[in-house]
């Protein structure tokens, strides 16, 4: 099989774009903690960046062998083909919540009359073909799309900042511990830990020592994009209109008015988070592809992305058919569920690694 | 009418590569396509219904630690739903 690789740049910027697809989309933290979110999005940050160090650092030391084999070397043959199951499961409910997030956005906003199953499915079919094309390209791809995102939001949050009035995040720590705690849970559960799927690909970069870098960067700008669309967002619309709002940046952005020259800016908008969605889609479909064949002990894994991209789009026509089931999911649900995929088993990899000899079987790996 | 047309498809597509796969040899391949294809196949049929999905899982394993963890807390989740 040809091993794609990439360099660490690619994978930061595969990274901030998985991260930021949509994480300004529904801004849940920020309706239940109001000014003091930035406590939260920076502790989940904090807290990710911490988890990533854990996972550069167990993979520098088998730099040859993907984290799927090391997960198996380390926890061992059975133990470590359920912890893949776990995220295989996970990768398919971040992917359902993907596709049901577009479909919502699209037919709660632009395109009420269509189906959202149609929507889906036209997005599978994208996303398919693209994660077909291999890693390398996906990475090349991004590059392309990055800098018109970021001169678009750059510009869009310029003209927000004008109706901006008073500082949003002021008055400060208004809420209780208790509060601030869960609402850094939903933080981490959602846009944060989803990076543990990018751990991943982290044997296909070049240069192995730049890992923790590129990826930290990159979880920094998702952190500040979030921060700073929040900020927009409160400010802009203020607290009653924020918290009554479906989409809250969106509505932030349809306030946008540019002269008579550009109207309609957030279809510009629109356009970039359907393509970074669909980013976030690719990845996921491509390393579900890749664990899904090292579960079942697979070479030939080209014919399996339609019909895992076709998987994703029918669990996600049986899932959340009403949009409160998904905000309900996002909000009670994901901030404990991720744990297990993002926290509990890579620590115990790391743990283990550090206490365990590199034994034969280790040293074999990374000569084969 | 979307979900019919997906099954045509699907059921095409797992049947040439089922057969593909098989004549090259990777039976392990194929039996793990023609798997994943008929389980899209039942998802897709109209009328079945209480399939499980990587919600109702994630819901059915984690539902009692997030009530757990919500009231241990005493935080309150609701945020507006239009």
């Amino acid at each position: 099989m040809i091993r794609e690789r990439i360099t660490p740049f690619q994978l930061g910027c595969l990274c901030f774009s998985f991260l930021s697809g949509f994480s300004t989309l529904y801004l849940l933290e920020a309706k239940l903690l109001m000014q003091d979110v930035w406590i939260a999005n920076l502790t989940a940050c904090l807290f990710i960046l911490m988890l990533l160090k854990m996972n550069a650092y167990v993979q520098n030391q088998y730099p040859h062998a993907n984290m799927s084999d090391i997960i198996d070397i380390v926890l061992g043959k059975w133990l470590g083909k359920l912890a893949h199951a776990f995220y295989l499961l996970g990768m398919l409910g971040l992917g359902v919540l993907s596709l049901r997030s577009i479909s919502v956005f699209y037919t709660s906003a632009i395109l009420p009359g269509t189906s959202p199953n149609l929507i889906m499915l036209l997005v599978v079919i994208v996303t398919t073909y693209a994660a077909s094309l291999g890693l390398s390209t996906i990475a090349r791809s991004v590059l392309v799309i990055l800098p018109f995102f970021v001169v678009s939001i750059v510009a869009i949050g310029f003209f927000i900042y004008q109706d901006v009035e008073a500082n949003p995040f002021m008055p400060q720590l208004q809420h209780p511990l208790p509060l601030l705690l869960y609402g850094s849970l939903i933080s981490f559960g959602f846009p944060f830990c989803k990076s543990y799927v990018m751990v991943f690909l982290f044997s296909e970069v070049t240069h192995q020592k730049k890992l923790f870098k590129s990826c930290s960067i990159a979880v920094v700008f998702s952190c500040a994009y979030l921060l700073i669309a929040t900020y927009l967002t409160i400010g802009s619309l203020g607290d009653n209109m924020f918290k009554t709002a479906m989409f809250p940046f969106f509505s932030s952005i349809q306030l946008v008015k540019f002269g008579e020259y550009i109207e309609r800016i957030e279809i510009l908008i629109i356009a970039i988070w359907t393509i970074m969605t669909m980013y976030e889609i690719i990845v996921l479909q491509y390393v579900f592809v890749q664990i899904a064949g090292r579960l079942f002990g697979m070479k030939a894994l080209k014919p399996f992305y339609l019909p895992v991209g076709v998987f994703f789009f029918a669990v996600a026509t049986k899932s959340f058919v009403n949009p409160a089931e998904l905000v309900a999911y996002d909000l009670k649900i994901l901030p404990v569920s991720v744990n297990l995929n993002a926290v509990l088993v890579p620590v115990c990899v790391f743990v283990l690694t550090l206490f365990k000899k590199r034994g034969g079987s280790v040293q074999e790996l990374n000569h084969s | 009418m979307i979900g019919y047309f997906v099954i045509a498809a699907i059921a095409a597509y797992g049947a040439w590569h089922c057969a593909r796969l098989w004549r090259r040899g990777k039976l392990r391949e194929s039996v793990v396509l023609g798997l994943v294809s008929s389980v899209v196949a039942a998802y897709l049929l109209p009328g079945v219904r209480h399939l499980p999905t990587a919600e109702s899982i994630h819901a059915w394993l984690y539902r009692p630690l997030s009530d757990y963890v919500i009231e241990w807390l005493n935080v309150s989740t609701e945020v507006n739903v239009p």
